[in-house]
């Protein structure tokens, strides 16, 4: 399952860069990220919580760094699983930070394969909510960088 | 692990508990939706809330203000009741098209409601109507109209000890005919990959006084386009006019992809069933 978002957020690619690579101040804009911590200079790991209507997942797991371009281009594994509903979810991702004329363009791209429960519960419904998290994390930034 | 299975006898009982239950309690109602969720593991609830032995949820009540169908009453009751057929056939209908009839006869008006699977028949037509429901809470009910009810998939406007209690359909003005068309991509049995529901008022003179189109299944939740459903009033449904609808509802949905259909197969099977539903509703047959 291929999944591709953007959104603008109004501030310059240095800052918003700066931005993602807080943990702290990013974490509490990700919707449903209960934990999240470094574990050395490419790896972190973390807990994140999706709620789709009556099914509910709580997916641990580690983000690993591939590629590394401030303030451009960041690509990186993620892999997880959830105790729950049994699913695994297995993740490559890059994102682009494009500098347009309002501030800056953030893309993303993210090669996902899911298995397990949540997988039979339908591709459709898991990129829905992944674009409605997206775009909740987006305003989440938006409300802190461009005030 | 061990559920806990609980008889509450009232609706507002029922919401208390699943208050005091939280996110570990589920409602059941015909037990349809519930049963293939709790067998395929996708949910593990520590509680499940039966309404099963509430009294009073089951009838089928013709109002001054329309038609009152309870949360607990079987679609089969719906589909085959003589007071639906004729307060609006094309309700019976979408009723009727449900799964098969041993689904039917289990399945409950509220829990179709409250589950809100995209690929269900009964909203789009619901909507169409400008349906409402009535919400019952550990200490108040409110209402809500069925275009602010339904918010993504399965998900509804519903707080988390709310339940769904009754159904409310105005009528409509005895000029006025209702359709609902089930295109199943598949087998007899299945989901819609396409549901268009219409309904249309002609005046003496045969011009539109109202014209409604509500697609389901086919997106995320039943959508209405009152821009587009406003090109009809005070004009002739012709041909040419239907077939400018169905092509406006194809290029402004954003249909989506299941294995009963890509999206753009679905927007190609949009412009065709809203050009039949509005034929259907206007002539009476396709």
């Amino acid at each position: 399952m291929q999944l591709t978002d953007s959104f603008t957020i109004r501030a310059s690619p240095e800052k918003v860069w700066a931005f993602l690579l807080d943990l702290e101040e990013m974490g509490r804009c990700v919707p449903g990220l209960a934990s999240v911590e470094k574990v050395d200079e490419k790896t972190y790991r973390g807990t994140l919580k999706v709620k789709v209507g009556p099914v509910a997942a709580a997916f641990g797991g580690k983000a690993t760094l591939t590629e590394f371009d401030p303030p451009r281009r960041m690509a990186a594994v993620l892999e997880g699983d959830d105790q729950l509903i049994a699913s695994m979810v297995k993740a490559s991702f890059t994102s682009t930070l494009t500098a347009v004329e309002v501030g800056t363009e953030v893309a993303y791209q993210m090669e996902v394969s899911l298995r397990g429960r949540l997988a039979q519960f339908g591709t459709t419904v898991v990129s829905a909510t992944a674009k409605k998290m997206t775009a909740a994390f987006a305003q989440n930034v938006r409300t802190k960088l461009e005030s | 692990m061990k559920v806990e299975f609980l008889e509450p006898a009232t609706l507002a009982e029922a919401a208390a508990l699943l208050a005091a239950h939280g996110e570990g309690a589920k409602v059941v109602a015909g037990g349809t939706a519930v049963t293939l969720m709790l067998q395929q593991r996708l949910i593990a609830p520590r509680v499940l809330i039966s309404l099963g032995r509430i009294p009073g949820c089951d009838f089928i009540r013709r109002e001054a203000d329309g038609l009152h169908l309870g949360a607990l009453t079987r679609l089969r009751s719906v589909e085959s009741s003589t007071a639906v057929r004729a307060f609006s056939p094309a309700l019976a209908q979408a009723f009727g098209v449900v799964g098969n009839v041993r689904v039917r006869n289990q399945a409950t008006v509220g829990g179709n409601l409250a589950e809100a699977d995209y690929a269900s028949d009964p909203p789009a037509l619901l909507l169409a109507l400008d349906a409402r429901v009535t919400a019952v809470g550990p200490a108040e009910s409110r209402q809500m109209p069925l275009s602010e009810f339904f918010l993504g998939f399965f998900t509804t406007a519903l707080a988390p000890d709310e339940i769904l209690a009754e159904l409310i359909v105005p009528s409509l003005p005895v000029s006025a005919r209702a359709a609902y068309l089930k295109y199943a991509s598949r087998s007899a049995e299945d989901r819609p990959c396409v549901g268009v529901a219409a309904v249309v008022e002609v005046d003496d003179v045969g011009r539109c006084r109202d014209l409604r189109v509500a697609v389901g299944a086919a997106v995320e939740t039943p959508q209405r386009l009152g821009r587009v459903e406003a090109l009809a009033h005070g004009e002739t449904l012709t041909d040419e006019l239907i077939a400018t609808i169905a092509d406006e509802y194809a290029r402004a949905l954003d249909p989506l992809s299941d294995a009963r259909g890509s999206a753009w197969y679905r927007r190609e099977m949009i412009r065709v069933f809203v050009r039949r539903a509005l034929r259907e509703a206007r002539d009476g047959h396709r």
